[in-house]
């Protein structure tokens, strides 16, 4: 019965089949576009988790504030506001011997300009000159980059992220930038070296390392008033239980700051925390394009009432030889859910086709995988039969000699 | 035992303050093997028997007796469905063949609401077309025939759960005179070899093919 269904679904779908594919654009798109999305959130998280596995297991970050919540959530509201790291906490730091390089990371207030030009958005950035052995995703493409001399010297010398250096020496080639000024506020810093990240996705979100300007921690200090230290990286021992040394440190800091206001992250914190934001998007991003999967079992169902009154002689004539309402039920939903599967069937070609593309084009992750093909298909054949119910029923209602009637 | 009973068989319709008695107390017996005619002009409730007999409708008040045994008014869709698909063949006017299958399986398809499709579909089919003259037609959309070709497709549709009654609604009234004879003489040899027709027409010439006429007014027969 139901193959018959089945095949009967095909051939009248088939014999309009202009009609048949307009219907099944509202589930096509919907579903390509879930189906991407889902791929594209799962790239993001295997990237930036490449990238963070890329720091090595015995990376530790400090935040300012208490980000993780009593059941071990995320809670970013605690990172807003004055930073709860202080330089004695980076000296604390500094004089364990467990750790091997230490870095902090603050923000300074003023934009990198030219005379000519401004970069707007740009973040500069004092760091220690160890930074760079701990965040190895930067690249130096010329120049070099700071020495501790140049921190203690408190040189005004500056490293140059992607962006600011398109913005500010546009077709200048990499080794002419290099010996130019740039100003931050009053200041100016010699070019002493350019930075490439081969990811464009940043650990912490937001911002990317490719905008940014880099100066010296000590330099930084020196030009700005109010210097806010907002992380303390650092790499330990290898040989060391990296959870427990976390933990280790974030008690001290809290003895230190007899308040429980920092958060100690080792990098499957850090993992954690992506996966759990990056969940949270996509699952936001879905739900609004599941909008246009309803959109098209909208459109299915208009499709179908037009269909049962356009076969109104066709469900007269198979009552008459002995079709049960439930046949003529299981018919049009048949064919209501053949068509919605067949637009999800396309949907997936399409998302895999982009996600193909765009993975060779323009670097972006799209994984499709079996876990989203099924999620689509059974998305679309669920719209197909709840959109199709109503026009099915109505079929399966019509009186045969009525129907029979019908002109 | 009769094939088909019907005793003081009342339909009304409900039409406005005032209703409306299709079938006023009608009682009929037909035998198996019985070639009926029923006449009557326009309204005087041939197709509200049909439809009845046909068990597509139910009466309001009365009997059906199918084979001995008294059809209920208060069966459910899915019993009056199995019946109409077992006992009743219905051939139509204006053929109401599926325009986007072929000749074949509009022959076969009511062998797809039949309970015991057991049997070999496409080739009890193909013996039906042949039976009435179109085994070159298998394959053919029913927009490719003629009238009177259409009509025996149908015919062998309505023969194809090989049915106790065959019921024949102005079967020649779309079709030339020519057609209109062959289509005659096939349901008169459908007869011959045993088959119950009943007829509903205008035609006085069709009506002679029968072995008896019943003549219908206002609901009534009338002898």
């Amino acid at each position: 019965m139901i193959g018959q269904a089945f095949t009967t679904a095909l051939r009248s779908i088939w014999s309009k089949k202009a009609r048949s594919f307009l219907t099944m654009l509202g589930v096509i798109i919907g579903v390509a576009q879930i189906i991407a999305l889902i791929g594209l959130g799962q790239g993001v998280k295997q990237s930036v988790a490449e990238e963070v596995t890329q720091l090595g297991s015995n990376v530790l970050f400090v935040l300012p504030g208490k980000l993780q919540n009593s059941q071990g959530g995320f809670n970013p509201a605690a990172s807003v506001g004055a930073s709860t790291l202080t330089e004695s906490d980076l000296e604390l730091l500094k004089s364990k011997p467990e750790i091997t390089t230490i870095s902090s990371v603050s923000l300074l207030a003023g934009t990198p300009t030219t005379p000519e030009k401004a970069a707007l958005g740009t973040l500069t950035v004092a760091v220690d000159p160890g930074y760079f052995e701990i965040v190895t995703t930067m690249k130096l493409v010329a120049g070099r980059k700071f020495t501790d001399e140049d921190n203690q010297a408190q040189k005004r010398v500056m490293l140059l992220g992607r962006t600011p250096r398109q913005t500010l020496f546009p077709s200048v080639p990499a080794d002419q930038v290099i010996g130019r000024t740039v100003s931050v506020g009053k200041e100016s810093f010699e070019v002493i070296g350019l930075l490439e990240t081969e990811q464009s996705t940043s650990l912490f979100g937001g911002q990317s390392f490719d905008n940014m300007v880099f100066l010296p921690y000590l330099t930084g200090k020196a030009t700005n008033e109010n210097v806010q230290i907002f992380r303390i990286v650092m790499k330990i021992d290898p040989t060391l239980d990296v959870k427990a040394y976390a933990q280790q440190i974030g008690e001290l800091l809290k003895d230190e700051h007899s308040a429980d206001d920092i958060t100690v992250f080792t990098q499957d914190d850090l993992l954690n925390v992506i996966n759990d934001i990056l969940g949270l998007i996509t699952k936001a991003i879905v739900g609004l394009a599941s909008i246009s999967l309803i959109v098209g079992g909208i459109g299915i169902k208009n499709i179908m009432l037009v269909a049962v009154s356009e076969r109104t002689k066709e469900i007269g004539l198979r009552k008459a030889l002995g079709a049960t309402r439930g046949n003529i039920m299981v018919q049009f939903l048949t064919e209501s859910a053949v068509i919605s599967l067949i637009g999800g069937a396309i949907g997936v070609g399409i998302a895999t086709t982009v996600g193909i593309v765009t993975e060779a084009k323009a670097n972006l992750p799209i994984v499709v995988n079996l876990n989203s093909i099924v999620i689509a298909v059974s998305f679309s054949l669920g719209v197909g039969v709840l959109f199709g119910l109503l026009p099915a029923i109505r079929a399966a209602r019509r009186d045969p000699i009525e129907a029979l009637r019908y002109e | 035992m009769p094939l088909i009973e019907l005793q003081h068989i009342t339909k009304t319709f409900e039409a406005g303050d005032a209703d409306f008695k299709a079938l006023d107390d009608v009682s009929l017996s037909i035998e198996p093997g019985e070639f009926v005619a029923i006449m009557g002009p326009s309204g005087s409730g041939k197709s509200t028997l049909m439809n009845i007999v046909g068990l597509l409708d139910r009466p309001t008040s009365g009997t059906y007796v199918l084979e001995g045994k008294p059809v209920s008014l208060k069966m459910s869709d899915r019993e009056q469905a199995r019946l109409r698909s077992e006992f009743v063949g219905f051939i139509f006017q204006n053929f109401n063949l599926l325009a986007n299958v072929d000749v074949l399986e509009n022959v076969a398809l009511p062998a797809l609401y039949a309970r015991h499709p057991s049997y070999d579909r496409r080739g009890r089919a193909k013996a039906l077309l042949q039976q009435v003259g179109l085994s070159h037609r298998l394959q053919y959309r029913p927009s490719k025939l003629s009238g009177g070709e259409k009509q025996r497709v149908a015919i062998a549709r309505a023969l194809m759960n090989n049915p106790k009654v065959v019921l024949a609604d102005e079967p020649t009234g779309n079709l030339d005179s020519k057609s209109g004879k062959e289509v005659i003489s096939i349901l008169k040899n459908l007869n011959t070899k045993g088959t119950t027709l009943l007829l509903v027409t205008h035609s006085e010439e069709l009506a002679a093919a029968a072995n008896r006429i019943v003549r219908l007014k206002d609901g009534r027969i009338v002898l």
